[in-house]
């Protein structure tokens, strides 16, 4: 049987926290950054992740299958980049590295790009002490292996200086719709930018926001501790959820629901389904059930509707569905099936 | 504040360029920024970076001076890549970097978490520390031959690990 991918999984306030995603970066000491290393500097970088990390499974951590270089191609990159695996940048880039993965996908490293270690973990909802509890364990295997480059005066040593100090970088998609609706998105990014936080929607195909998500994240990796960080960023997800809460209130709660039944309608019968129909209907839906207007639908379901209907993702799965009009097509009948089995 | 490009999406990056003494503020949204050429890569490649380094370059350090030992980068492919070459380079170059890493982070010292080190345990103990104790010991409860043998066991084990640094 499939392992349960984090996506299919629940966490704290997953009506409103599609995800949260901790990253850290990491360099050793003793081997030149990637942008000066040899191929035997790459090995040796590659070795000593590899054998860090060869027994997560039994250390309470999940296991990582090891990934050649060109051991993914192209599409299924930019599959697992929809899945916020890796960067779109880097999908796009054909850059050939090794990456550490986990079956249910919570867990991904990319060795030596722009840095010896990029090390993430992703969770449903708003888990950010998990998260980065998961994220730190991975990180004291890699660092018991071998020292990282380290300075008491910038911190982690990153091939950008950019990145230096703690090399964390911790996120939240969050769903927002009513606070979209009402106008209120542009203050809380302005507000949110003068406390080292950046925000920001995550835009689809065409132009606009898609499906309401919006991504917060720190800004700030140079004299704030790692806790701290996370706190902040706890603490200013609660107040926007609170907000949303709150201008919730004032849609009409009859169109809400007529919009959420609507959607679950063109859900479940649709023969044809484009992204962007798609992704605004999962949009009304979520709304629907976060506002418990819908009660036979789960989260984890949308959390697999979610993760798994965008186009690259699709192709992997059913490479016959090889353009826009046959993709739209199967991802019609594929939440049709998922919508069924509830 | 709106994207000044598209005037659409909030604006979420925030560009501050000089040219020819000329500053000029952008806030633009990341899909503009992108399609204007200002995303992350290219404002550390070829704008940001490139142009904080740019006066000290050109000023104050004319030509290649001199390489970082552990890579053997020069600070001229610092400034222009805006990337560092690895962990030495921020010892041989911290006196030109610090600018550069104080106008992107601002004057704060680090105040994260340290590296995990290996446990004690993992490492080979130094047999020269247990035969100091025991020296110690001996010299005080006056076992002066005990403590003349324990020397020379020491000095003995310095001798030799002085061969295998290559007698320096």
């Amino acid at each position: 049987m499939e392992t349960t991918k984090w996506y299919a999984k629940r966490g704290e306030q997953d009506d409103l926290v599609v995800s949260t995603r901790v990253r850290l970066a990491r360099n050793f000491e003793d081997v030149p950054f990637p942008c000066r290393i040899t191929p035997s500097g790459r090995e040796e970088v590659e070795r000593r992740v590899c054998a860090a990390l060869l027994h997560t499974g039994e250390q309470g951590l999940p296991a990582l299958g090891v990934y050649e270089p060109g051991a993914i191609h192209s599409d299924a990159r930019r599959a697992m980049a929809e899945r916020h695996l890796l960067s779109r940048e880097f999908a796009e880039s054909g850059r050939q590295r090794t990456l550490l993965l986990s079956e249910d996908e919570s867990v991904c490293l990319l060795l030596c790009d722009c840095d010896h270690v990029r090390l993430q973990v992703m969770a449903a909802g708003l888990e950010l002490s998990a998260a980065a509890a998961a994220a730190k364990q991975l990180d004291d295997l890699i660092a018991a292996e071998r020292p990282y480059a380290f300075s008491n005066r910038w911190g982690y040593l990153t091939e950008s200086p950019t990145d230096l100090g703690t090399g964390l970088k911790a996120s939240v998609l969050l769903h927002l719709p009513a606070l979209e609706a009402t106008g209120g998105i542009e203050a809380l990014a302005k507000a949110v930018g003068k406390i080292g936080l950046s925000f920001s929607g995550t835009f689809g195909e065409g132009s606009g926001v898609s499906g309401s998500l919006y991504q917060l994240s720190n800004q700030i990796t140079m004299g704030i501790e790692e806790s701290a960080v996370l706190e902040n960023l706890r603490s200013v997800t609660l107040q926007l959820i609170a907000q949303e809460k709150d201008a919730r209130k004032a849609l009409s709660p009859l169109s809400t629901e007529d919009a959420a039944y609507r959607a679950l309608g063109l859900l479940q019968n649709a023969r044809i389904l484009t992204v962007r129909e798609f992704t605004d209907a999962l949009s009304r839906l979520r709304l629907g059930i976060s506002m418990g207007l819908i009660e036979n639908v789960s989260l984890q379901t949308l959390g697999v509707l979610n993760a798994e209907m965008h186009p690259a993702t699709l192709l992997l799965r059913h490479p016959e569905a090889d353009s826009t009009e046959k993709r739209d097509a199967v991802r019609a009948k594929l939440v049709r099936e998922q919508l069924q089995t509830q | 504040m709106l994207c000044q490009h598209c005037g659409a999406r909030p604006a979420t990056t925030h560009i501050r360029r000089t040219i020819d003494g000329v500053t000029e503020e952008l806030r633009l949204c990341d899909e503009c920024a992108a399609k204007l050429g200002y995303d992350q890569l290219s404002i550390l490649a070829g704008g940001l970076l490139g142009s904080l380094f740019g006066t000290e370059l050109t000023e104050n350090h004319p030509g290649p001076a001199g390489r970082c030992p552990g890579c053997g980068v020069s600070f001229e492919e610092i400034a222009r890549t805006g990337r560092v070459g690895c962990a030495k380079c921020y010892e041989r170059f911290a006196d030109r970097l610090t600018p550069t890493i104080e106008q992107i982070h601002g004057r704060a010292s680090y105040a994260g978490e340290r590296p995990r080190k290996k446990a004690p345990a993992e490492k080979p103990a130094d047999p020269r520390q247990a035969l100091q104790k025991k020296l110690d010991e001996a010299v005080k409860a006056q076992e002066f031959e005990e403590a003349a043998r324990l020397r020379d066991e020491i000095r003995k084990l310095e001798r030799e690990e002085g061969q295998q640094n290559g007698n320096d």
